[in-house]
């Protein structure tokens, strides 16, 4: 095999497990797409080494210098579609249905793909919160007004945009907002069950995904990483109550000045 | 409780819309988070016992993922991150944020307690059902690789 050649499929393999580690991927799934892409090389020596903030590859050939990759892994989010279609690639790349050069061409496509425009994803997250509403016992107004308590989340979301950077804190404002206004309105409409509307509106900023990856990743053996995540959703989880807790004890000291 | 499992499908899918799920999962997504919403209230009204229903309805969801799939080929994950976040307790978060500021500190320790049950109770729940799988794999796995390792020896 050429020189160049290894090194497309170094390269390759490299970007596929950084796209999948920035999308919340487990890193066994890294390690296993990173392996297969590396293998195909024929009679390398390949070994990966993944963890959730980075990845070290190294390819060894017989003869030759070997070539070895760290990448550091500083923001990481949620995007299933990106875990999913990196899948794809690799599945497709390593049956032989696509060529490597083809393949580095899909990732790179990948890594700015975008699988709903913003206002889809705004409109469902306040879609979810109205559907988490009927879990928890609330009635026809709890359903409406919890769209209400959604869309100052959503709104809050786009004024800090570009402004906070720090997760822990987006999740404390966000909650914060949402208990202060979700207290008020029930102030004005007495039907309405402010706990229910509260926590369906913090259900989409629940640690769901830390919680499942760190489960799968312990499981794997990747104790490093599970760890990290266990902390990571403990993080979310304290911010959560912090936030709500925050919200309810400002209301709390206004109720007696009459917000109106 | 037909209402709750729509209700279920509703946030489950609108969610996996919001963590970027591709387009033709989303309806499988909602459809694991629906029945493993039903499983849940069938659970607690027979066992009235929250962290129980809590297991069973995550390990069950853990299932219907993995088959799911195997059955149209995508990442476990897809179905079961979506799918699981109504199972997760943001209400036990909730109540001991609002206990605490209205200074009910045994009940918020009572909530927290709970909490953590339920936090135990997912995890054990996945646990279960993808140490299964998982030994499956592996074992297939070392099946495949001895019998390449014995097909070399045999070429040698």
């Amino acid at each position: 095999m050429s020189d160049m050649n290894k090194g497309l499929y170094f390269d390759t393999a490299m970007l596929a497990g950084e796209i999948e580690l920035c999308s919340g991927s487990e890193i066994y799934r890294v390690e296993d797409t990173m392996q297969r892409i590396l293998s195909l090389t024929g009679n390398g020596q390949a070994e990966v080494y993944a963890t959730t903030t980075g990845i070290i590859a190294t390819l060894q050939m017989e003869g030759e210098e070997p070539l070895t990759g760290v990448k550091r892994i500083a923001v990481r989010s949620n995007n299933l579609n990106r875990i999913y279609q990196v899948n794809e690639v690799s599945r497709k790349l390593c049956d032989g249905r696509m060529t490597i050069e083809e393949a580095a061409a899909a990732l790179r496509a990948i890594q700015n793909a975008k699988a709903y425009p913003k206002w889809v994803i705004q409109l469902c997250l306040i879609l979810s919160v109205m559907g988490f509403t009927t879990l928890f016992g609330g009635n026809g107004y709890d359903f409406l007004l919890a769209g209400v308590a959604a869309g100052v989340m959503v709104l809050l979301d786009l004024l800090m945009e570009g402004r906070i950077y720090i997760d822990f804190m987006k999740d404390v404002v966000k909650t914060m907002g949402i208990a202060m206004v979700t207290m008020w309105i029930c102030r004005l409409c007495h039907q309405a069950h402010s706990g229910v509307i509260i926590i369906s509106a913090l259900m989409p900023l629940v640690p769901g995904i830390p919680i499942t990856n760190a489960i799968r990743d312990t499981l794997q053996g990747d104790y490093m990483s599970g760890v990290a995540r266990m902390l990571e959703s403990l993080v979310v989880a304290i911010g959560i109550a912090v936030g709500a807790g925050a919200g309810l004890g400002v209301y709390h000291l206004m109720e007696g000045w009459l917000l109106l | 409780m037909i209402i709750k499992c729509l209700g279920a499908f509703l946030a489950t899918a609108a969610l996996s819309v919001a963590f970027e799920a591709p387009k033709k999962y989303l309806l499988h997504a909602g459809v694991a988070g629906a029945l493993s919403w039903g499983i849940y209230l069938v659970i607690l009204g027979a066992s009235k016992d929250v962290v129980m229903a809590t297991f069973v309805a995550t390990a069950v969801l853990t299932l219907i993922s993995h088959i799911m799939a195997r059955i149209w080929k995508a990442p476990v994950t897809m179905y079961l991150i979506p799918a699981v976040i109504p199972l997760v307790p943001g209400s036990g978060m909730y109540h001991v944020a609002y206990s605490l500021i209205y200074e009910n500190k045994s009940a918020a320790a009572n909530y927290g307690y709970e909490t953590i049950l339920l936090a135990g109770a997912i995890a054990l729940g996945i646990f279960v059902v993808d140490m299964v799988f998982r030994n499956n794999m592996l074992q297939k796995n070392k099946k495949k690789s001895s019998d390449t390792s014995a097909a070399k020896l045999f070429r040698e």
